[in-house]
């Protein structure tokens, strides 16, 4: 019977905590109803992060005469993992905040076609305001003080940082609605 | 370690290519022309590895394209302005102050979302402009497809959050 290279093992580990998370997060989600979308993240991510920490636990014990398992444990499997649940996190949220998927879907349900007016009443940007503006509230992101909108959570301003930057390297423009 | 610098290095060149051809002009098609170049610069790579061995390449592809992937999904928020990292970023930049209602109300009216999204579907052909509405260009794009399957299973029903 053929063996298998054992670091074989070391790269499904990733995966394999990535598809915990997955599951983890989709059955929080579909079963704490009218729960946090980002509770049930929060939930898969920890899952995955125990698992793939066990897993690199094992590996090292079980497979000492791999060369470079340190590098594997401490780096390449920690950094497969984190840019997967990254991706994953993104995919979830795009699925419900999108205004492009969403635009699509009124589109669809509506047996392929939808007039302005239609589109208008179902979303337009007095929604997406408004929307947001709760949504952001609700979650502690923003407050409302006398007439004054501040920041009151800070956990946005890096992601905002990392996207704006990039899009000044990118692109060379901070927002799509810059003059060019 | 020989994994962690392959994938990295080839992540550099796809990046710096990626750099080069939007300096030179953007795409029509900005994120089909990435998944393009992140593809075939992969391509390259496999062709000029190809003697390092099954582990070697199936390894070093996995960290790579997760690289790819997480950039593929950040360029998607650079592409158009997310409206809440847009607000973040203008509250921030205000200060401790903040933005009064009235500046806030400036804020939406300067960046039509809805519209750039709708702008946005038709230049992609996802959707063809017609005198009255809109028309559905053909079937449900790939991307679209597996978050609204993934949403029907997750949420078991349709639900949205504008």
């Amino acid at each position: 019977m053929p063996t298998i290279a054992p670091q074989w093992f070391h790269m499904a580990s990733a995966p394999a905590a990535l598809a915990v998370m997955v599951i983890v997060q989709a059955l929080v989600m579909r079963f704490q109803r009218g729960g946090g979308l980002y509770k049930s993240l929060g939930a898969g991510f920890v899952a995955g992060l125990a698992l793939l920490a066990a897993l690199q636990a094992w590996l090292l014990a079980a497979f000492p005469s791999i060369a470079d398992r340190w590098v594997l444990a401490l780096a390449v499997n920690p950094a497969i993992f984190l840019l997967l649940a990254y991706v994953f996190f993104n995919f979830v949220n795009v699925g419900f905040v999108s205004i492009r998927i969403r635009i699509f879907e009124e589109c669809r349900i509506r047996g392929g076609f939808v007039s302005i007016e239609e589109l208008g009443a179902a979303y337009d940007d007095d929604l997406v305001k408004t929307a947001r503006l709760e949504r952001l509230s609700q979650q502690g992101h923003i407050v409302l003080s006398g007439d004054r909108w501040r920041l009151s959570r800070r956990r946005y301003i890096p992601v905002a940082r990392v996207v704006f930057g990039l899009k000044k390297i990118v692109l060379r423009r901070e927002s799509e609605f810059d003059c060019p | 370690m020989k994994i962690l610098l392959a994938a990295f290095l080839l992540f550099v060149a796809a990046f710096g290519v990626h750099l080069i051809l939007w300096r030179i002009a953007l795409p029509r098609r900005q994120t089909a022309a990435l998944v393009a170049i992140f593809g075939g610069a992969w391509l390259v790579f496999l062709a000029i590895c190809f003697t390092n061995g099954p582990l070697f390449l199936a390894y070093s592809s996995l960290l790579y394209w997760s690289a790819a992937l997480a950039y593929l999904v950040t360029y998607s928020a650079m592409e158009g302005d997310s409206p809440t990292l847009s607000l973040v970023r203008h509250l921030e930049l205000a200060g401790d102050d903040g933005i009064s209602h009235r500046e806030m109300e400036a804020f939406f009216e300067k960046r039509p979302f809805v519209g750039a999204r709708i702008a946005a579907l038709v230049k992609d052909e996802i959707l063809i402009r017609e005198e009255s509405g809109y028309r559905l260009a053909g079937g449900t794009p790939f991307l679209f497809r597996i978050v609204l399957v993934y949403r029907r299973v997750v949420f078991g029903r349709t639900q949205f959050g504008a």
